[in-house]
């Protein structure tokens, strides 16, 4: 690369701006010329800025102090004067401090280039799964707008492999190809309910699961108890939580018993359990048993490994349902911890947020750096990284590009100091600082 | 928007996001609800608390220029006109005539309580510590101002309106001192949860020691038929375990013990509960019947293994729970339906472009919030589309 980018700043005055807030950044070395003008956002204030963009020594355009709906007409200035739209940046007058603008002027003059071209994009969505939250996901995303591909675990039964990133993914499964945006993994635990009726008196209930089982719980007892006969829960933990104690309460009201233990022995006189409380084993002479009982969908684990990820992955980042590999959310509640009924909402969620991130531009990829020389291998980013971006390829740590989301915790952690961020990235940076990592 | 919590936020950051105008109406000074004093539960390892994820959603609804934010308002009126809402405003104004004020530091000497501070070169009042404001007798730094700037009863009226309402008030936190048997505020060391918090934060340190003793006493005020609720209160099992697992990241020689009754709600959460394995933090299944002061530090009562216990440590946390803030006035203005215990239903709401969102609904944890606010805006969307098209 030869000389640096720099960028032409501009200060909107019609919104109050302060310049004494900016006074370092006018200074700032990628900073060619600065000026105020009386109002930007006004066609005078736009001429102006094309007439100074046309003299071609700055490659990129920030404006302070202005509104942020304005960016659009300013990228139109830009390309007019022939400055990338991409290097152009407003600074809204809500967030007018230094560090807001030093950040946007970081973006604007980012060499790095967007992985996947605008006009490249596709926007449909790969929604595999089963289940009401795969349900629940299907309509939002139509009320979304989205053009979905419906997909059950069991159309990939071929070999399957994922290529492509975010924007542009490509499934093949066997002789079919699927091309897609963004995939949202909708999978319910599935709940199994099996009877054993070994003669007259009480029911029993054995729980084998957690609060996913808590609808075919409580039908079963009050079948029970409408029958007149006694109930006896026999679980580990309770699957109430939150408001659904109120049902527990009315179960206890109503003469149903609950035992803790973590196993119960279901012989021909009854069912054994042994009472944590009591310290020894009860016998109770039960009339059927009732074992509900919770597992994870087959498929799931050969899907999430198409995806890349590891089978105890729940969602994670600022998005509902973002699975940390970019593109790809989770649902429902084999994948995240909504198991109280409420996975119907979070699939939702997941389903808008990926909606907004599907439509949103691609911003471009922040990326750590690593300094083999320095690089004592000791794998410490490998472990950390909440995205799985790191990894080891002939005896040296390569970050992936589409992985990496720049959170700065690998900086922040490693030993050797051997990995940095490109300095543009300037959240990695404060954030380093923050956790202490940085010298 | 009334409230502006997690739920609150991130209903607005949706509208925000789909170019639809919105304000947020938030009775505290600062956005954030209770997320704002919230700390971080994880300092190598994230173990989702998503405080973090509140706290950019206060940034990006801050950012936009979709929403606007009122804070430190009260409501005086809501009233429905031809499909639309106008809501009454009253906010305090700013204490202090930044014009006329001569920073002479007069009110600073004459305040008795420490409300009036010289900050940034500017006098500012705390209107928690103010005298006058709580109702007692002072104004002594009106009468001292010498250019008369301080107007500390001023109040401005607003008016706010719109097509639909999200309602996301959330629940107020169960006060310790309701429960004097736990000894919080009696006896020394005993802390609540939510001071834990601050200390983590490390906002308010609270002198732990490297090897003491620390007992946390989950289900205070929630899942009991005296003071609080009967109800569970769904988030305390997760914050006092993340909580536990924080202390014990930061200071390894601590001995900490967790009064629980049951887990509840800790399905999805398979990594904590290994974590908490191996961490040999001590997991009692009792529910203490006292806190009481022995030689200066606090000691646990509770039944174990057929037996009365009693067992120091030098600080008990007492992890509170989450009631919905059911008496707000906003509430009763708007007309929300409730069921038979007085809790809010959402029945027939959405026909009136009233939505609800967030833990007014019943406690819940931060992550559903924000997808309770996401899902309202998108009912808000739908709604606002269909009745003006």
């Amino acid at each position: 690369m030869g000389e640096p980018m720099r960028a032409a700043v501009f200060i909107c005055r019609s919104h109050g701006a302060n310049l004494m807030a900016y006074r370092g950044l006018m200074k700032h070395p990628l900073v060619g010329h600065s000026e105020a003008l009386p109002s930007c956002c006004s066609q005078a204030g736009r001429d102006q800025i094309r007439l100074h963009l046309l003299g071609g020594k700055e490659q990129a355009l920030l404006v302070l102090g202005c509104r942020a709906s304005e960016l659009g007409r300013y990228q139109e200035v830009a390309a007019s004067a022939g400055v990338s739209p991409d290097r152009v940046a407003v600074v809204p007058y809500q967030q007018r401090t230094a560090s807001a603008a030093e950040l946007a002027l970081a973006r604007a003059l980012d060499g790095r280039e967007p992985v996947i071209p605008r006009e490249a994009r596709d926007e449909r969505l790969l929604l595999l799964g089963e289940g009401h939250s795969f349900e629940a996901a299907a309509e939002q995303a139509a009320k979304e707008g989205l053009v979905t591909i419906a997909l059950s675990p069991d159309g990939l039964d071929a070999p399957v492999h994922l290529l492509g990133g975010p924007g542009a993914f490509t499934l093949e499964a066997g002789e079919i190809i699927y091309r897609f945006g963004a995939a949202l993994l909708a999978f319910d635990l599935q709940v199994e309910v099996t009877r054993e009726t070994l003669g007259e008196g009480p029911s029993v209930v054995l729980l084998v699961g957690g609060e996913e089982c808590r609808p075919a719980l409580v039908r079963a007892v009050e079948g029970t108890l409408a029958e007149g006969r006694k109930a006896y829960i026999v679980s580990q933990e309770s699957p109430f939580s939150g408001s659904s104690e109120g049902v527990y309460r009315a179960l206890q009201a109503r003469g149903a018993t609950f035992l803790r233990a973590a196993e119960a022995e279901v012989s021909a006189e009854g069912v054994r359990v042994h009472d944590e409380h009591l310290g020894e084993a009860v016998l109770i002479e039960a009339g059927e048993v009732v074992t509900i009982a919770s597992h994870r969908p087959m498929a799931l684990d050969r899907v999430l490994g198409v995806f890349g990820l590891p089978p105890s992955r729940r969602p994670l980042g600022p998005a509902p349902g973002d699975s940390g590999v970019p593109g790809v959310f989770l649902c429902g509640s084999a994948l995240s911890g909504h198991r109280d009924g409420s996975e119907t909402q979070a699939a939702r969620a997941a389903a808008v947020s990926l909606a907004r991130e599907l439509r949103s531009p691609v911003p471009r990829t922040p990326k750590a750096r690593v300094d083999r020389e320095r690089c004592s291998k000791c794998l410490t980013c490998l472990r950390l990284c909440p995205y799985g971006a790191p990894s080891l390829e002939h005896g040296e740590v390569v970050v992936s590009v589409e992985r990496c989301q720049g959170c700065g915790l690998c900086v922040a952690m490693c030993p050797a100091m051997a990995i940095e961020m490109p300095p543009s990235d300037l959240r990695a940076e404060v954030r380093a600082t923050r956790m202490g990592g940085m010298g | 928007m009334v409230g502006g919590g997690p739920a609150g936020l991130a209903c607005a950051a949706e509208l925000a996001g789909r170019g639809i105008g919105c304000t947020i109406i938030e009775r505290r000074e600062a956005l954030g609800g209770r997320a704002q004093e919230l700390a971080c539960k994880g300092s190598v390892h994230c173990r989702q608390c998503d405080v973090c994820r509140a706290h950019r959603l206060r940034d990006q609804v801050l950012a936009s220029e979709a929403v606007t934010v009122l804070t430190g308002v009260e409501l005086e009126q809501v009233e429905r006109c031809s499909g639309r809402y106008r809501f009454a405003l009253r906010r305090p104004t700013e204490a202090i005539d930044g014009g006329r004020c001569s920073r002479c530091g007069k009110c600073v000497e004459a305040c008795p309580t420490g409300a009036m501070a010289k900050r940034g070169g500017r006098i500012r009042l705390d209107r928690g510590l103010c005298r006058s404001l709580q109702g007692l007798e002072c104004e002594r730094c009106v009468s001292v101002c010498p250019v008369g700037a301080i107007d500390l009863f001023g109040e401005e009226h607003l008016s706010v309106s719109g097509g639909a309402v999200v309602v996301a008030t959330g629940a107020r936190e169960f006060p310790p001192a309701a429960d004097p048997r736990l000894g919080w505020g009696l006896v020394p060391g005993v802390i609540s949860s939510m001071q834990l918090e601050a200390h983590l934060e490390g906002r308010s340190p609270i002198a732990l020691g490297p090897k003491g003793k620390v007992a946390f006493v989950l289900c205070v005020g929630s899942r009991t038929s005296k003071a609080g609720t009967q109800m569970c209160s769904a988030v305390c099992c997760k914050y006092s375990l993340r909580q536990a697992l924080a202390l014990r990241e930061r200071a390894s020689a601590l001995g900490i013990t967790m009064f629980i009754m049951d887990w509840r709600g800790l399905d999805g959460e398979d990594a904590l509960l290994r974590e908490l394995e191996g961490s040999g933090i001590q997991v009692v299944r009792a529910r203490p019947a006292e806190v009481v002061e022995e030689e200066g530090r606090p000691a646990v009562r509770y039944a174990g293994d057929g037996t009365v216990r009693c067992e120091a440590f030098d600080v008990v946390i007492l992890s509170i729970g989450l009631i919905p803030a059911l008496d707000d006035g906003t509430l009763t203005e708007l007309g929300v339906p409730r069921d038979e215990l007085g809790n809010l239903v959402d029945q027939g709401c959405g026909d009136r472009g009233l939505f609800l969102a967030g833990s007014c609904l019943g406690p819940r944890d931060i992550e559903r919030c924000i997808e309770d606010g996401i899902s309202a805006a998108r009912d808000a969307i739908a709604y606002l589309e269909g009745g003006d098209g």
